[in-house]
């Protein structure tokens, strides 16, 4: 009887200790525009806290997301590809649009379209890192956040700083001349 | 025993209720006025994250809810000017602000033009697209404001702002010819 009632209990705190779970952190010190992105899973990624530093007086952290659907690899591609078989129905992806690939592994790859081929593939101007599925998904990313870092080291923190569309990547790009890093944490709603 | 675990069930549903919801963030990025509209939810939409930047020196961030009855559209319209809507008690007058809620969650914010006794408004503007009878019209009043002065702020927490239940969100930062906002907000359920 004891152990059922602490089954019970257990099964009713652990979800609530989960509550907010998938803690993710992530960093980038590349110097001259650093970014950091973190793949897409179900619900949405809440921005916890932001610290960046930049060395440029506009200096900004663009904050970007999906917009539109993701859509799904039709054709699992080698590593190296930057034609991507997907079905593009309705044009959604266009030259110059910005892209994440994701592959089923979690990994994100960043890149934008070079061109498309009609409605069944779409050429990247960067090659994936490793070789696709066809469970991949590539979402078109658009900004949809902005916070101000200037020629300064600024922390943001608090319980919802942003957050992205159910079933999105997200992206953080801090701008800098020569001297910039960008430390994010996220969790999933 | 029994009583322990209701108490702790009991407990564990206040610690789910208080962040009940889904967050949501926008962002616009407009020379001389940026404005973020968030469609009403079921509950009250609560402001956690308000990020905004002005070159003005009275740059301030100016916050709109309801005001007054949500009234629901009586015939489906055109993507017209004249809506038909019950203005029982002549709660639209002109010159009121209001929100078009379309069903699929879109929303349009423009001004009342003249109203034709308690049958129908005309708009300033042309709603976006076509509207139905489930849609909503809501008239806007300012109810918060925050300063931003010709300089990048944030405001952060728990609830900087609190519509009303079932009310749309706007706001509206005035700037010279630089300004954004980036705003995120809780749904409550």
């Amino acid at each position: 009887m004891k152990k059922l009632k602490l089954s019970v209990i257990l099964s009713l705190v652990l979800p609530v200790l989960s509550f907010g779970s998938n803690w993710e952190s992530k960093v980038s010190t590349a110097q001259t525009n650093s970014p950091v992105n973190f793949a897409a899973r179900a619900g949405r990624i809440v921005i916890k806290n932001l610290h960046a530093e930049s060395d440029k007086a506009a200096g900004v952290a663009k904050v970007y997301a999906r917009t539109g659907k993701g859509l799904t690899v039709t054709s699992a591609p080698a590593t190296g590809a930057t034609t991507i078989l997907v079905t593009n129905a309705s044009a959604q992806l266009e030259a110059n649009d910005l892209i994440i690939y994701q592959h089923s592994d979690g990994t994100v790859d960043y890149s934008t379209v070079a061109s498309t081929n009609t409605t069944v593939s779409i050429v990247l101007n960067d090659a994936i890192s490793q070789a696709g599925t066809a469970k991949d998904r590539v979402y078109e990313l658009s900004q949809q956040g902005q916070f101000d870092v200037a020629a300064a080291t600024v922390t943001y923190t608090g319980e919802a700083l942003f957050a992205t569309p159910n079933d999105s990547p997200l992206r953080v790009l801090v701008d800098s001349g020569t001297n910039g890093y960008v430390s994010v944490s996220v969790a999933t709603d | 025993m029994k009583m322990k675990i209701v108490g702790i069930v009991a407990g564990l549903s206040m610690v789910c209720s208080l962040n009940a919801g889904e967050y949501q963030s926008k962002y616009v990025a407009h020379a001389t006025s940026s404005a973020v509209n968030f469609p009403a939810s079921k509950g009250s939409l609560v402001l956690k994250t308000l990020h905004a930047e002005s070159d003005k020196a009275a740059g301030l961030a100016k916050i709109y809810a309801r005001t007054g009855n949500a009234k629901i559209v009586s015939s489906a319209n055109a993507a017209g000017t004249t809506i038909l809507v019950a203005n029982v008690g002549a709660q639209f007058v002109a010159n009121d602000l209001i929100a078009y809620q379309h069903a699929d969650g879109t929303l349009d914010y423009t001004t009342v033009a003249s109203t034709n006794t308690t049958v129908s408004i005309v708009l300033n503007d042309a709603i976006s697209q076509a509207g139905t009878a489930k849609d909503v019209v809501y008239e806007l009043s300012q109810q918060g404001q925050f300063d931003v002065a010709a300089a990048t702020v944030s405001y952060i927490g728990d609830a900087i702002f609190t519509t009303p239940d079932n009310s749309p969100l706007r706001i509206v930062v005035d700037s010279t010819s630089a300004g954004y906002v980036t705003a995120t907000v809780l749904q409550e359920q």
